[in-house]
């Protein structure tokens, strides 16, 4: 094993011990995430029935509920609040020192705590409900479908942990972005689809969404994986999101040099 | 001299905001301070020496101590630690250093048990399993961690986490190892352990070690002291050259049958404590010599007698207070000159 990988899979050990030390908080974790997207199903269920119509936009309802499971299983994985959470935390309490410390870049140990948070969300909420989805619907899962599938998901997750270190980094400035970081969050789950799928937006705003990188978190991968796009467009996208990842490292590591030099680890 | 930490004119500012009013609306506006914690520090650290850094509360030691730990940037200067840039080479530098840091930043994990945090530290910096064993059961003997070092460290006390902060800075056997107050909370036979296990270190591995504390008798064996007053190096020597700066003066003690009159007794120097049939005082060496001290020893109405060196917890207490004074008057000063700060 290469000295990075050991360095980095030894974090990832205890990452995952430290959490199974609060194994009933993350079940309960796991829990609110299922009920989250049960809830979100529901609403469009009501929203269906009451307006008496079989399709919305051209969605149907069967097609609308397997895009929230989607999106369900999605926003456990795709969700940049603990990144920033940990670089909050560290910055006020000084626990930051503890990684510094350490032979490992920063960003990338705050890419694998937050990873090792995510892993039980992942086992018990997200994987259960894709697998479970594609059985019940009889779906027709190709490999190329799953590979992009996956390919988005692994860009989504470089996209939201890029714009978590973007964020975090205003704690240097801002000693309390948690507060920020949630409403902005939540911003960004209505304009990457999270809320409503991007086709129910009027065609010229829909079509720019697509394009931001928003819609890596949330749309782009549920609708691929739907089908709701087809998947000449969903292979299309696919060189907007490496862009998108790219320029959001470049923003992230100028950032880094320049905020990295401000943080005056507090006390001791 | 190869150096382990070589600092040249290093400078650090912070920023800090002061609410100008006490009402709520008052403490919104806020006046911008800068408070100069380093201004123009020169020390060096030789590879396998043992340096205490001292001073008194705010004096900039912690922060001189992450500037040399790389996990703070400095305004201007020159700092070298292990031949790198701690800055800039971090990530390689980190590799050959161990840290404590104080109670506030602490490397174990809460909710896990040491153990947890040593297994983490072996993967990181790759320690191969023998040595890894052998070096646990080493600290484990030593710092009488037994019964510890499985529990979850939430649960231990501050002197028992202290102590395996310190194996956890010391696992991979670091050239360097930088500890901010390590000794703080942990009761004297632990200290004097934490004393002999960096004597060993030093001594097998030839590691290198800087030491920041307040408990006077951490030093003991320390081969230099390093001491700053308001950001910057005040004292740089062995203990002896800070005995004989600081406390020239020896100490007499008399026991005598007879109750005297101190000042007809010693005629130089400082009486310190008089009480009947005891007294002490402190005088210049150079007046052990003079006859009518002679005379007094012989003198029999002196049942016994006792000179000694002050010792070291004297010997601080007269610099704190002599940095003390000149705070004050330096206080004075600048408040005429109406820069309170720098
Ligand atoms: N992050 C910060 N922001 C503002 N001022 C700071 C900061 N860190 C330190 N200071 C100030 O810089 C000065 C030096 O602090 P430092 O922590 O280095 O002192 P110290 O010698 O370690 O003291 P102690 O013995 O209490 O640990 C102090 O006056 C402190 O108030
Ligand atoms: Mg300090």
């Amino acid at each position: 094993m290469s000295s990075a990988s050991r360095k980095y899979s030894s974090l990832l050990v205890i990452g995952l011990k430290n959490e199974m030390a609060y194994r009933w908080d993350v079940l309960i974790s796991s829990f609110m995430w299922l009920l989250y997207s049960v809830i979100g199903i529901l609403v469009w269920v009501a929203v269906y029935s009451f307006s008496h119509t079989n399709s919305i936009m051209g969605l149907s309802l069967p097609t609308l509920i397997i895009y929230f499971i989607v999106i369900g299983a999605l926003t456990p994985m795709l969700n940049w609040s603990s990144i920033v959470d940990i670089m909050a935390d560290g910055i006020k309490g000084g626990s930051i020192s503890r990684m510094l410390i350490r032979p490992m870049s920063y960003f990338g140990q705050l890419v694998i705590i937050d990873f090792s948070g995510s892993i039980t969300n992942i086992l018990m909420v997200s994987v259960p409900l894709l697998v479970g989805m594609a059985i019940l619907t009889n779906m027709h899962v190709t490999l190329l479908l799953v590979s992009l599938f996956l390919l988005y998901i692994v860009i989504g997750y470089m996209i939201v942990s890029f714009m978590g270190f973007i964020v975090g980094s205003m704690a240097f400035y801002l000693t309390d972005v948690y507060g920020i970081a949630f409403s902005i969050n939540y911003g960004i789950m209505i304009i990457g689809g999270g809320i409503v799928p991007l086709t129910f937006f009027p065609n010229g705003i829909g079509h720019l969404l697509v394009m931001l990188p928003f819609a890596f978190l949330a749309f782009v991968p549920a609708a691929t994986y739907t089908g709701t796009i087809s998947l000449a467009t969903a292979v299309g996208l696919v060189p907007v999101g490496l862009a998108w990842t790219a320029i959001l490292g470049i923003v992230a590591y100028i950032l880094w040099k320049r905020m990295g030099k401000m943080i005056n680890v507090v006390g001791v | 001299m190869d150096y382990a930490i070589e600092v040249s004119n290093l400078h650090k500012s912070f920023m800090t905001y002061e609410p100008k009013g006490t009402g709520v609306i008052s403490s919104l506006r806020r006046t911008r301070k800068v408070k100069a914690a380093l201004r123009g520090i020169d020390m060096q650290v030789g590879k396998g020496e043992i340096v205490a850094l001292l001073g008194r509360n705010g004096s900039g030691k912690s922060t001189l101590i992450k500037a040399i730990a790389g996990i703070l940037y400095p305004d201007s200067g020159y700092v070298k630690t292990m031949g790198m840039d701690p800055w800039n080479q971090r990530k390689r530098l980190a590799m050959q250093i161990g840290v404590v840091f104080g109670n506030t930043h602490p490397q174990l994990y809460w909710d896990l048990p040491p153990i947890d945090t040593f297994d983490y530290i072996k993967g990181i910096y790759g320690i191969e399993d023998a040595d890894y064993n052998a070096r646990l059961r080493y600290f484990i003997r030593l710092l009488n961690l037994k019964k510890i070092y499985k529990r979850q460290t939430r649960q231990l006390s501050l002197g028992e986490r202290m102590k395996c902060e310190m194996v956890a800075a010391l696992l991979h056997l670091p050239p360097l190892v930088i500890m901010d107050e390590p000794t703080i909370g942990v009761d004297l036979p632990a200290r004097m352990n934490i004393r002999q296990v960096i004597l060993e270190m030093q001594r097998d591995y030839g590691m290198t070690f800087l030491i920041t504390t307040h408990v006077v008798d951490d030093i003991t064996n320390v081969d230099r002291v390093i001491m700053l007053d308001k950001g910057k190096v005040i004292f740089d020597g062995s203990q002896e050259k800070m005995r004989s700066m600081l406390a020239r003066d020896v100490i007499l003690e008399l026991r005598f049958g007879v109750d005297e009159n101190p000042s007809r007794l010693i005629r130089k120097g400082k009486i310190m404590k008089f009480e009947p049939g005891y007294l002490k005082a402190e005088i210049n060496p150079s007046v052990l010599k003079e006859k009518w001290l002679t005379n007094l020893i012989k003198n029999k109405k002196i049942i016994d007698y006792r000179i000694s060196e002050p010792n070291l917890s004297t010997v601080l207490e007269r610099f704190y207070s002599s940095t003390n004074k000149g705070r004050r008057k330096r206080g004075k000063n600048s408040q005429n000159k109406k820069d309170g700060y720098r």
